[in-house]
């Protein structure tokens, strides 16, 4: 008996969706997949190819609205056959979004949530959610409010959740997608760790595949609602960089800072200090820096490093308790985008969002035709959302661009856009300065690097220069 | 130690000790109620923050007694007028009782707010009803988290230029529109949030709530010493025996046998957790920190 096997399966949207177009309104369209129990298998593929959509399909509680023929048979049992409690404890689905998903106040309610609602009894839960603490590691936060944990713990918490259900199959929606590599290879971990002890069948939709080939036993790569190749990892790899080649630095770079034109600062940091609470220690200490006009910076930094902190400052949400922020234009304009873009949004469609930033059609930047203009800006995909965002704050027409891990959510296809937006950004003297903890990405696209450590920012040096000297700030090789 | 007790008992122990004099018009009751209350305030709070809050209800208390004596014109003894008005010595004495009251009963629910944590008030509900008590913590988690995003999404529409030249117009509107926003955002997220619950299995079947405190024995006796105060003190209460009135003269019981009794038999019930938690807070700590 097969575990999950999946046959000839095919599905339309029954509302209107940005990634359909291409496809004649199919989002899935002929899938057929088996997989064994036991297996971690890995779909890939570019932005809106219908990962998601598959792995929705597989919890049908929580199932999108939409025309489906085909079947999908659950260890020998059609989906649509299972009781409803059936469903819920066997089949687990961590969705994208980790904020949302946390429904309690605390740490140790969220972890009996599940419990709660199939009615476990008291000494059955306790005992539960005492293991999954000891396996996850979480009693130091156990007590905690929810609020208050960082988004790598957030998201191993909901993980526990979901594993003190003890579920047959886990369907993970980009669990890593938004996380810093510390915690991405956190989460990567504590996922082996479990699939060693348990044995439990795992799929992951993920374009972040570095992380996750290496503890897949097959990657499925999928193109516009297609599988286009299931295999293992090493040849799965190759299918999908020829569908998403990695993003290159563009030779006309200066390769080394020596004998360039004089350089002229658009922003001046002197001695900034910053903390958050009277008693507690200097987020930013003693800071110097300063940023040049026409040129891409990028900081990196390991998370609470103050990277955020910095930010605000510069765009004036804070104000320095000592030392100077200076200009060299008078009345800079800044524009900020933050982590989470949607703090940008106000209005119902793509359309309006545009408009309401003075952008007529005839001035769209060209990658607004990957949006669907009458769709709600939160309907769109992570990376898409990223894109609505540059084009509002690109219209504004900054002499400083703040930007706050701007990669986040992007398939290399997508970074390809961002990467000639900055190129054109900087050619027009804009003085971009981007805190990201990408470094493929920030070597492809920046002029300038430095870390934010210690309160201070190591002094900026040339992309060049800076991964060429830094051991561990360095390329990862790729296999 | 309080913070050990089940949310029930501390319930009904705080509400007990705090409303029971408020019963009364008596002066002395109020007056027992308020240096219990404010006792109770250091079994949990630092000796210096309460000192520096000590202005701040004086000043409360002074506001509430004159309020009185302002508005009410009753009572023989006239010290003064204002404005025309008699200002009486009646008037202005029930104004302090009544400023004694809401001070004892105000100390005493700083203490409770305290030991009620939302862990706590979630316990009580989740007694009467599982789905109130989720309610509840959906609301307790999702109040910070809201405040939270509205600040930083007013700050980043500032920098798009949706507050205009910041005139008053231009800053209504720009609110508004903010407003609209955040209602669209929360809205779009709420359905995240429920179609995560769904997935957890919400509402598949009768739901129970995971409990992290127990009734012990000592809740039995302090739930039922409660009981007792209130049974003894209502029926002392009903009698007469702390009667008082203020107009036209006052007029205060005196001081038999059964008020005093009833007066030392408050003073024990409503000191019994504060001295049983400083009993309890000085012995059997090691002095290792945990390592």
């Amino acid at each position: 008996m097969d575990f999950l096997k999946i046959n000839n399966l095919n599905f339309i949207y029954g509302t209107l969706n940005t990634s359909a177009k291409k496809t004649d309104g199919f989002a899935l369209k002929d899938i057929n997949l088996k997989i064994d129990e036991g297996d971690i298998v890995t779909l890939c593929g570019p932005t809106g190819c219908g990962k998601s959509t598959l792995l929705k399909l597989l919890k049908a509680e929580i199932a999108p609205a939409g025309d489906l023929s085909g079947e999908i048979i659950f260890c020998g049992k059609k989906l649509s056959e299972l009781t409803a409690k059936e469903q819920s404890k066997d089949i687990a689905l961590l969705f994208q979004n980790t904020e949302d998903q946390i429904v309690t106040d605390k740490v140790w309610h969220e972890l009996a949530f599940g419990l709660e609602n199939l009615g476990f009894s008291q000494a059955d839960m306790e005992n539960r959610i005492a293991e999954i603490i000891a396996f996850f590691r979480l009693e130091s936060i156990s007590k905690s409010d929810t609020g208050i944990l960082s988004g790598g713990q957030k998201q191993l918490l909901l993980l526990a959740t979901l594993l003190a259900m003890s579920p047959k199959l886990l369907l993970l929606d980009e669990p890593i997608s938004a996380l810093d590599p510390e915690n991405a290879e956190m989460f990567i971990s504590a996922l082996k760790r479990l699939h060693d002890q348990t044995g439990i069948t795992i799929i992951i939709a993920e374009h972040k595949i570095d992380y996750i080939a290496p503890i897949s036993d097959r990657m499925v790569v999928m193109d516009g609602g297609r599988i286009i190749c299931q295999d293992k990892p090493d040849e799965a790899i190759k299918e999908y960089r020829k569908l998403l080649p990695p993003i290159k630095r563009e030779a006309d770079y200066p390769k080394s800072s020596r004998g360039e034109s004089r350089r002229e600062a658009a922003l001046t940091l002197k001695n900034v200090y910053y903390r958050y609470e009277r008693n507690s220690g200097d987020v930013l200490e003693n800071l110097e820096a300063s940023f040049e006009k026409g040129k891409c910076h990028a900081i990196f930094g390991c998370n609470a490093a103050g990277k955020t902190t910095l930010f605000n400052l510069i765009s004036g949400f804070y104000k320095p308790q000592e030392g100077k922020i200076i200009f060299s234009k008078k009345k800079a304009k800044i524009a900020y985008l933050p982590q989470n873009v949607e703090l940008l949004f106000t209005a119902e469609t793509v359309e309006q969002e545009l408009a309401n930033v003075g952008l007529k059609r005839s001035d769209y930047p060209n990658y607004v035709n990957r949006l669907n203009l009458l769709s709600s800006p939160y309907d769109l995909s992570g990376g898409e959302k990223q894109l609505l965002a540059l084009a509002k704050i690109s219209a504004l027409n900054p002499d400083i661009l703040l930007m706050d891990e701007p990669s986040k959510g992007m398939d290399t296809n997508l970074e390809r856009i961002l990467q000639s937006e900055l190129k054109r950004f900087t050619e027009n003297g804009i003085c971009v300065v981007m805190s990201t903890h990408d470094l493929e990405f920030a070597y492809a696209v920046s002029d300038l690097c430095s870390i934010l450590s210690m309160g201070k920012l190591t002094g900026f040096k040339n992309t060049e220069e800076f991964f060429e000297t830094n051991k561990l700030y360095s390329l990862k090789r790729r296999p | 130690m309080i913070d050990r007790l089940h949310p029930l008992t501390i319930f009904i122990y705080f509400l007990t000790v705090s409303m029971l004099p408020a019963f009364s018009r008596n002066p002395i009751l109020h007056l027992l109620c308020l240096v219990t209350g404010f006792i109770m305030l250091f079994t949990w709070a630092q000796v210096k923050n309460i000192l520096k809050k000590i202005p701040f209800f004086l000043l409360f208390f002074l506001i509430i007694s004159l309020f009185n004596p302002f508005f009410y014109h009753n009572g023989d003894t006239v010290l003064f007028y204002v404005a025309g008005r008699r200002f009486s010595l009646e008037a202005l004495l029930f104004g302090a009782d009544s400023a004694l009251m809401v001070t004892g009963v105000g100390l005493w629910f700083i203490s409770l707010s305290h030991y009620m944590t939302s862990e706590k008030v979630l316990l009580l509900f989740g007694k009467l009803s599982a789905k109130a008590s989720t309610i509840i913590s959906l609301v307790m988690r999702i109040i910070p988290h809201y405040s939270r995003y509205i600040k930083s999404y007013r700050r980043h529409q500032r920098i798009l230029g949706l507050y205009g030249d910041g005139s008053f117009l231009e800053t209504v509107k720009a609110e508004g529109k903010i407003f609209a926003g955040f209602l669209t955002w929360s809205l779009e997220h709420s359905m995240t949030t429920a179609d995560s619950m769904t997935a957890r299995g919400y509402g598949v079947g009768k739901r129970k709530s995971f409990k992290i405190n127990r009734f012990r024995k000592i809740d039995f006796i302090v739930c039922f010493l409660s009981l007792c105060l209130a049974v003894f003190l209502g029926i002392v209460l009903g009698m007469g025996y702390f009667y008082t009135d203020y107009y036209p003269t006052v007029k205060m019981p005196a001081m038999s046998t059964v008020p005093t009794i009833s007066g030392a038999v408050y003073i024990t019930i409503s000191l019994l957790l504060t001295i049983n938690h400083f009993i309890k807070a000085n012995y059997g700590f090691s002095k290792d920190k945990q390592s």
